[in-house]
């Protein structure tokens, strides 16, 4: 874990086009590589179907959808303002559940595995058979940690397992083994940028504090068929799950959406879980309560933020989009509601994609006291600072801090960073980063020392120079290459680990002789097609033969390609220049200039350039020496 | 043939109550819920598991329904009684079916494993007059038991002698790795470097050592040198209204027979103790709410085809079939854990618990191996402890009282009784049980040579966390010592050669490894008996085996026992008209003789100074 998943940040630049078939793509190229870290999970093939939602198919449900609204002469729901209304303001607080990426459940070392044949990966104790008794796994607490240091999180030197009781089938222990008491992670945040996809209103960036993450088992997976029959999977129950509770500080819907989002980013990132939301590994409930502006502050409190509105939680959103539209469809009604007069009940409430509304599931006179109760037969979990330390140094870069090495130390635009993660499922952009530190390296920051010299001017100043050269080069000009004998969709072959028929060393050579002047940007394109074309003739077919030669041995070198071409660039002598000058002077451009027109110079330094075969003109000196030449003229 | 197996011979079956599951009988706990359930393993102390023991297990014994009472009474395979003297008797609860199995004089050699939450070895031990030992928490597995408040539950051992309580502890006292809450042998190793080091000497040193052969070199020690100042705690608060006067003759007679043999013996105070009973019956029912919540009928309990929202609430028909005395704690402990009164109940239960936990941990002179050793500031203390000297209260090594305040209750009479009454029972019992400390019941006036035909009353020795075998050890001797009393007095203190009672151990003659010379000399030296100084004992060799005894076929042939403390398959319920066992009192002298009330030494009544000045009320 080095650095992030290419694949996890090119989709959180894109926004919303989150992994989907794009991202099972990228496990099957993952299991060629050798693997960074380790995956237990394998796919889920059964979507999910909770246990509020009657059997009906998904499609039709939609279709009906759609009928009944046309019928009511509302086929277009008005695209307006959404986030933001004068008089109200929205709070909403996110519950995210998120099942680690683990290899055996929280109490029992039946194996974690989604898509085995059901009820076969199940202990005992999962089943709570009476007379079993749990037996914590500690290595789940590592894809946790990862988690909560990723969030920002205080990790907690002792936290606890409560019990949490509540009847359900799904539940075989009738209580469900979480942290209440003492969550083994407190007081974090993430912050949210405009990339986000945060609301207009809440700027540039926005902090959102996270109260806690605690560990907790999953429940039995419950698939119903039709006759009202539900089918238990416990190979599910007593998965490790973490949930993260944020404060109630969000108060725009998209807001709300683009949190869920980047925690999923963000755990995936850190090899923490790896199903996302659309495969069930992620679910998330709001809770939501409004209150006016102008009026003096309500009454609740809730996580130690005061003078609230009465809240309502929804439960189990499964996307985004859900997340997002729940909120707002809640938000109206609760206005609805406090508008006519009348007064929000804490309760909990559902929402199925497609609708307007929510749906009350149970009120507060059947809202479940959990009676918490610290688990007598777990001990407390103690966690050391030694694995805290080792966890945090080999967790690598987070999306957040890859854009800004990206955009605020190498100089790349936004878009140019998106472009990198999105070409060749991020091979680009490795390819740009092994450029970007050979080039560095040639100019006397060898990577060895980057440690002690990465705070440096000198650096600092290389890094923008060269970084910002190299980007256009690997994207502009490599990325214009072909060959009839190429693959048209890839004509570099760039895999996803970064390996091309160029080598980056190569390409950081050109740009390197390009900065420092020894080739002219002609002669660079000149040497860059040559080596292209050379590696049709000769790089062997099989790309995993030429990785093992890294750097691909290719006939000449690129020193050998420019001497051979006379690349070398030879500054032009000021006769020379005159010459050139004088060869395609035209008298009528030169009365225009001398009659004022200045700018007309540069149709003559166009020519000037055009005429120049070699590409040695350097632009600078021409003007200079065309000035001089039309000033002759002048007498 | 290792020395290890030869002890097992002290037994010959194992009872195992029904709450412990089997892999090779069914497991009902007493419950409808569970009447047809058949574990798919066994728990971990079932000899088939803990291949340390070959004992066959013979059948599984009546209980209270999941553990729950104190007179075995509210089970659905029906209630087991005690027949004694021509009265009905509670057996005590609620492993009265391991009790009555083990006090069954028709069946000997039959030991029984219970388990005790707050005194459910113990108090039906002291019922029916056989050595209930409660080990200190985490010693044995708790796995495959099936919970009823599990920071409370153990496994406790049934035995008509201490010595047979001890080998069933060394078979099955190994380090379990299923079960979360056992003792690690690194943490085992830790308390036994605390426990030899508050106790310099070769009693320090051989405590390691928890198997029969050590057990009976510790007795044999304290026999022949007595206790040599051992100091002996009396707990004030323990003298209580409700205290039966037998009980405290009882009482006393166990403390004198300790000083005559080198105790000292020291009034000492354990405050909390008045809250202990209700933090008992906070804590213990609200675990019980929450272990119980798997019986919906979804997986456990039987469920009669109809939707299980029928009735008032979800579930309220499978879950109905709970008998009355475990629905009354299922909504006791789900009140007590609700979010309006978990702060008022729960969490100030457990406040109360730790005060049982320091008080005892004041009290003892060795430190609990568990928690870090913590100076008691005196103004911390509760006015009423009694201080030693200006350094602070006095220290002791255990703790002896009675285990229950009165003896074994008519049936009859219970039947007046609120459940709340029955609570009391366990007012000696809880303590040590909030505490984890290992204790034993013992019968105390059995073996009296006394034309007595008093019902068996129990007297109970505490001492620290996981001093399991000096509790042992001294329960035993203690034992013995009343033994030679009531010989003494029936030689009316002039015979110098005198025949030993009939040996609390029911295998005479085959008892094991070591053993009993029938006729020991008892030669007096001084003034004062110490102990059995010079009672013989001779080694019997390793390969001794009962007469009759196939070579080779070290178990015997158990003939299968159909009493109801037995759970039978297929039973009906409530079926008291069964083959009941009746027990008779084995040795009934019939000389008659005045009750010799015992020379109060000048401690002990200075202890009754005390108790008459500050004696607390419970």
């Amino acid at each position: 874990m080095a650095r992030l998943a290419p694949g996890v940040l090119r989709r959180y630049l894109l926004g919303g086009q989150l992994p989907s078939g794009g991202y099972l793509n990228r496990l099957r190229t993952v299991q060629r590589l050798p693997a960074i870290s380790k995956r237990y999970h394998e796919t889920q093939t059964t979507p999910e179907v909770t246990a509020h939602s009657a059997a009906i198919p998904f499609r039709k449900q939609l279709k009906d959808d759609a009928k009944s609204r046309k019928a009511e002469g509302t086929s277009k729901i008005a695209k307006v303002n959404n986030q933001t209304l004068e008089k109200w303001e929205l709070t909403v607080g996110i519950e995210i559940h998120a099942q680690l990426n683990t290899k055996r459940k929280l109490f029992s070392s039946a194996r974690s595995t989604i898509d085995h044949t059901p009820n076969t990966q199940v202990e005992y104790f999962d089943l709570a058979l009476p007379g079993s008794m749990p037996l914590f796994q500690t290595e789940t607490l590592i894809p946790a940690l990862r988690a909560a240091l990723a969030l920002n999180c205080n990790i907690q030197e002792r936290s606890k397992f409560d019990r949490k009781h509540y009847f359900h089938w799904d539940q075989p222990a009738g209580y469900q083994i979480t942290q209440y008491y003492e969550p083994f992670a407190k007081d974090g945040n993430i912050t949210l940028y405009a990339h986000d996809g945060i609301a207009k209103e809440d700027g540039e960036e926005i902090k959102i504090g996270i109260k806690q993450v605690q560990m907790e088992q999953d429940t039995a997976k419950t698939i119903s068929e039709p006759g009202d029959i539900h089918l238990l999977d416990f190979n599910r129950v007593g998965l490790p799950l973490i949930e993260i509770i944020t404060l109630p500080v969000i108060h725009h819907p998209s807001t709300a959406a683009a949190f869920v989002r980047k925690v999923q980013i963000l755990l995936k990132s850190v090899d923490a879980c790896v199903l996302g939301m659309q495969s069930g590994g992620l679910r998330a409930d709001v809770n939501v309560s409004v209150r006016r502006r102008d009026a003096e502050e309500g009454r609740y409190e809730y996580a130690g933020m005061k003078g609230l509105g009465q809240r309502t939680e929804i439960k189990n959103l499964s996307s985004f989009k859900a997340v997002e539209d729940a909120i707002i469809a809640e938000r109206d009604r609760q206005i609805q509601v406090l508008e006519s007069g009348g007064a929000i009940e804490g309760e909990t409430r559902g929402w199925t994609i497609g609708h307007k509304d929510t749906v009350r599931l149970r009120g507060k006179e059947g809202e479940v006291d959990y009676r918490y109760m610290p688990d007598p037969d777990i001990a407390p979990v103690i966690i050391g600072q030694d694995l805290i330390g080792h966890l945090q140094s080999t967790m690598g870069v987070l999306p957040d801090e890859e854009i800004e090495i990206l955009t605020k130390q190498i100089g790349l635009t936004i878009k140019d960073a998106m472009s990198l993660l999105s070409i060749h499922e991020a091979g680009m952009y490795y390819f740009f980063r092994d450029v970007v530190d050979e080039l560095m390296s040639l100019n006397g920051h060898p990577r060895e020392s980057v440690e002690e010299t990465s705070n440096s001017d000198g650096y600092q100043k290389d890094l923008w120079r060269l970084g910002r050269l190299a980007g256009n080069w690997v994207l502009h000009e490599m990325g214009g290459l072909n060959h009839p004998e190429a693959n048209q969709e890839n004509p570099l072959d760039m895999r996803s680990d970064g390996c091309c028929r160029i080598s980056s060393v190569e390409v950081a050579k050109i740009v390197f002789y390009l900065d420092r002047n020894r080739i002219t940007g002609a002669s660079a394109k000149k040497v860059l097609s040559t080596l292209f074309k050379s590696s049709y003739e000769t790089a062997p077919s099989d790309l995993e033969e030429a990785a093992k030669s890294y750097p691909p041995a290719s006939l000449q070198s690129i020193d050998e390609i420019i001497e051979e071409a006379g690349l070398w660039f030879v500054p032009l002598s000021d006769d020379e220049y005159v010459d050139l000058a004088n060869s395609i002077l035209d008298m009528k451009v030169v009365e225009e200039i001398l009659s004022g027109k200045e700018g007309k110079i540069n149709f003559l330094l166009g020519k000037m350039m055009r005429q120049d075969k070699s590409g040695r003109v350097d632009p600078k000196k021409a003007t200079e020496v065309l000035r001089r030449v039309i000033e002759e003229h002048r007498k | 043939m290792s020395a290890w197996l030869v002890p097992s011979l002290r037994f010959r079956c194992l009872a195992i109550k029904d709450n412990i599951v089997t892999a090779s009988y069914p497991t009902t706990c007493g419950s409808k819920l569970l009447q047809d359930y058949q574990s798919p393993f066994g728990a971990w102390v079932t000899p088939a598991i803990n291949k340390r023991c070959t004992v066959p297990i013979t059948g599984k014994t009546k209980l209270d329904e999941f553990g729950m009472g104190s007179h075995s009474q509210n089970s659905s395979s029906g209630s087991v009684v005690f027949e004694f003297g021509g009265e009905s008797l509670s057996p005590g609860g609620s492993s009265g079916g391991s009790a009555l199995a083990v006090a069954d004089p028709a069946v000997p050699g039959v030991v029984a494993f219970g388990t005790d939450t707050g005194g459910s070895v113990r108090l039906p031990a002291a019922y029916t007059g056989v050595v209930g030992f409660k080990p200190s928490y985490g010693i044995l597995s708790r796995h495959g038991v099936v919970p009823y408040a599990n920071s409370l539950d153990t496994v406790g051992i049934l035995a008509r002698n201490v010595g047979a309580a001890a080998s069933l502890l060394s078979f099955s006292r190994d380090c379990d790795t299923r079960d979360p809450s056992t003792l690690s042998e690194e943490s085992r190793d830790r308390a036994h470097k605390v426990r030899a080091e508050a106790r310099p000497g070769k009693r320090g040193a051989d405590q390691l050592n928890i198997d029969p052969l050590s057990h009976r070199k510790r007795v044999l020690r304290y026999q022949q040198s007595g206790f040599s100042g051992m100091r002996i705690g009396v707990p004030v608060e323990y003298n209580i209204k409700e205290l039966a006067p037998e009980v405290k003759q009882a009482w006393h007679e166990a403390l004198w027979l300790l000083e005559q043999h080198g105790c000292t013996i020291v009034p000492i105070s354990l405050p909390s103790t008045k809250h202990a009973l209700s933090a008992y019956y906070v804590i213990a029912p609200a675990e019980a709410s929450s272990n119980l919540a798997k019986y919906d009928g979804v997986r456990y309990g039987t469920r009669r085809g109809q939707s299980d929202a029928i009735g008032k609430v979800l579930y309220s028909h499978t879950r109905g079939s709970f008998g009355e005395e475990v629905k009354r704690r299922i909504l006791l402990g789900s009140y007590t854990l609700s979010s309006d009164a978990i702060d008022n109940y729960f969490i100030k239960a457990q406040k109360v618990r730790r005060l049982v936990q320091r008080d005892f941990d004041r009290v003892f002179a060795i430190p609990n191996p568990l928690r870090d050793s913590t100076q008691y500031d005196l103004s911390d203390m509760d006015e009423s402890i009694l201080l030693q000297d200006k350094l602070g209260p006095p220290q002791v090594e255990f703790i002896v009282c009675p285990t229950t305040p009165t003896t074994s209750p008519t049936l009859e009479s219970l039947s007046k009784q609120t459940p709340v009454d029955s609570y009391m029972n366990d007012v000696f019992t809880v303590p040590a049980s909030l505490a984890g400390l290992p204790a034993i019941g013992i019968p105390f006036n059995q073996l009296a040579n006394s034309p007595r035909i008093d019902k068996p009353i129990g007297i109970q020795i505490i001492g620290q966390y996981s001093d399991d075998v000096q509790v042992l050890a001294v329960a035993d001797t203690l034992i013995s010592l009343q033994k030679l009393k009531s010989l003494k007095e029936e030689s009316t203190h002039e015979v110098e050669e005198a025949r030993l009672p009939v040996p609390t151990n029911h295998f005479e003659g085959h008892s094991g490894h070591l053993r009993v010379d029938p006729k020991p000399s008892i030669r007096h030296r001084g003034n004062a008996p110490r102990g059995l100084r010079g009672v013989r004992y001779h080694d019997v060799g390793p390969h001794h085996r009962p007469k009759g005894w196939a070579k080779g076929n070290l178990l015997p042939r158990v003939r299968t026992v159909k009493h109801d403390y037995w759970r039978r398959e297929n039973d009906t319920y409530n079926s008291k008209n069964g083959n009941r066992p009746s027990i008779r009192w084995w040795k009934v002298r019939g000389r008659t003789s005045p009750k010799r009330v015992p020379e109060i030494s000048t401690t002990l009544a200075k202890w009754e100074d005390d108790l008459s000045g500050g004696g607390s009320k419970p």
